[in-house]
């Protein structure tokens, strides 16, 4: 199987387009009517904090890329302006604990998380993700989370609907894919709603690859370990292609 | 080519081929027919070393090799091609990377040199320029929201690149209109006048598909075995009378 080719040029063109948090950074703001493409890379074992703040009419694209070997902490504290959106996608490759706090204050603000948690030998990552719905917005939070080896995952999703957040949808989803009889996770999705209009849904699946897809491939000559490895690609294309940006999503796929 | 002595395959446990025997030489077409459920398909899955067909005896011997240990993607590269009825969807993997995945497996398989990008899309465009099949299902997920005929015309596309010796259709008429049919059998056709060996092991309801590809045998199946074989007049005599009037009507059906 050979690796989804990136030129080099294409790489460094694109490290001059898209911001990159170091370590120190621990507040970014977007100005209004702006839009913003921040590439965090962690690759250390220590404590972090992100407070990510979108104003009014802003679009920012925050793009985590965790690889710590033994474990980071990572806080992170979102607020998001009127008729703004924050889209956050975290690729989770190392061990982490990841605290995300989101206050939807604002009307018409839209928070879009979507996760790959992609691991191996015995890495552990937690994240603990609480939205706050307190005026009109909208909230779909995805995981995918691929698991081999002993590694393990927990995930507690908790969305909150107050009674100002009227017409709010509020969605929760998580799908994992056990590669190993060690591998585990634990999924809490969780809605607490206090009002009647709105549009909500939760769920989490766990299983195998699908095996009619495996024999599907093997049936046209793919060895079984190379079906696999291209089904759980194919997994991890969905999250790369959500950005909508061909170079982002090839870049990506040339980084990781 | 193929020959199949005494075989009995169970699915889930229960008996669906019941000592089923059959030779295909090198060349020769051959055609199964029989209601729903009398092992048609059982038979062409247990041939491509389908998960769910448990072989509990008999042999499948193909050319002179004993497949019946062989993993799916051995036999395939081996030269056993099965279009399947309904191929699955798979999202995310793109239908032409799958492609020359598929077509370099088979070169790896046969210790040839792997095709690079280029070469592979000189021969992928001349095969979808000889048979007028179209190139927009290249660029997205293998059968991904396909329609029942881009679906078939995405497995003989499979079937082009592959090339294979042993060429198995599970009702690739079925859902297809007189002109898609027709392309099938210009397909399958043009495979076998570049080489007259290959076989072909086809399952079907309908006549209109052995009119433009003639079998040499027709074998009509009840029970999990081949009750009666004869030549194409067979296909013609079933069309007209049917099962139950030829004393074929599965009892359970």
């Amino acid at each position: 199987m050979k690796k989804p080719e990136t030129t080099n040029n294409k790489v460094e063109s694109l490290k001059n387009t898209y911001k990159f948090l170091n370590n120190d950074t621990t507040f970014y703001e977007v100005e209004e009517n702006k839009e913003l493409t921040i590439i965090d890379i962690i690759d250390t074992d220590s404590s972090f904090v992100r407070e990510l703040k979108v104003n009014d009419n802003a679009t920012l694209n925050y793009i985590k890329i965790g690889k710590s070997k033994n474990n980071s902490n990572i806080k992170y504290t979102n607020s998001i302006g009127e008729n703004a959106t924050l889209n956050i996608s975290y690729f989770d490759f190392g061990s982490s604990v990841n605290n995300v706090l989101t206050k939807l204050t604002n009307c018409s603000s839209s928070l879009n998380i979507n996760g790959l948690i992609d691991l191996t030998n015995d890495a552990k990552v937690e994240y603990e993700v609480k939205t706050n719905h307190q005026n009109k917005s909208f909230s779909d939070i995805k995981f995918k989370n691929l698991l081999g080896g002993k590694s393990s995952a927990k995930l507690n999703m908790f969305s909150i609907v107050e009674e100002n957040a009227s017409f709010s949808k509020a969605f929760q989803n998580s799908q994992t894919i056990l590669l190993s009889d060690d591998s585990f996770i634990t999924v809490t999705p969780h809605l607490e709603i206090l009002i009647d209009e709105l549009e909500a849904s939760h769920g989490a699946t766990s299983g195998d690859l699908d095996k009619d897809s495996i024999y599907y491939l093997q049936s046209r000559g793919i060895k079984e370990e190379d079906a696999k490895i291209m089904l759980l690609n194919a997994l991890r294309n969905e999250v790369y292609e959500n950005f909508n940006n061909e170079d982002l999503s090839e870049y990506l796929k040339g980084l990781l | 080519m193929l020959r199949i002595e005494n075989l009995n395959v169970e699915i889930n446990g229960k008996k669906i081929l019941n000592d089923f025997n059959i030779d295909i030489k090198d060349g020769e077409i051959h055609a199964l027919m029989g209601v729903n459920g009398a092992g048609k398909s059982t038979l062409v899955k247990a041939i491509s070393g389908h998960y769910d067909t448990d072989i509990t005896s008999g042999t499948i011997t193909y050319n002179g090799k004993d497949i019946t240990e062989l993993s799916p993607d051995d036999r395939a590269n081996e030269g056993v091609f099965l279009s399947f009825q309904s191929p699955v969807e798979v999202p995310g993997v793109n239908n032409s990377y799958f492609l020359k995945t598929a077509v370099n497996a088979k070169k790896v398989y046969n210790k040839e040199e792997e095709l690079d990008s280029m070469e592979f899309m000189k021969i992928l465009k001349e095969k979808l320029k000889k048979y007028n099949l179209d190139n927009s299902l290249l660029k997205r997920g293998l059968n991904e929201g396909f329609s029942g005929g881009e679906k078939k015309k995405n497995e003989l596309l499979q079937l082009l690149l592959l090339n294979p010796d042993l060429i198995m259709l599970d009702e690739i008429d079925s859902g297809l209109d007189v002109d898609a049919i027709k392309s099938v059998a210009e397909v399958i056709n043009g495979m076998i006048k570049e080489d007259a060996k290959k076989s072909i092991l086809m399952i079907t309801h309908y006549d209109r598909l052995m009119e433009l590809i003639k079998p040499d045998f027709v074998h009509i199946l009840k029970d999990g075995k081949i009750v009666k074989t004869g030549d194409y007049s067979l296909a013609l005599e079933l069309d007209e009378k049917g099962f139950a009037n030829l004393g074929l009507e599965d009892e359970k059906a």
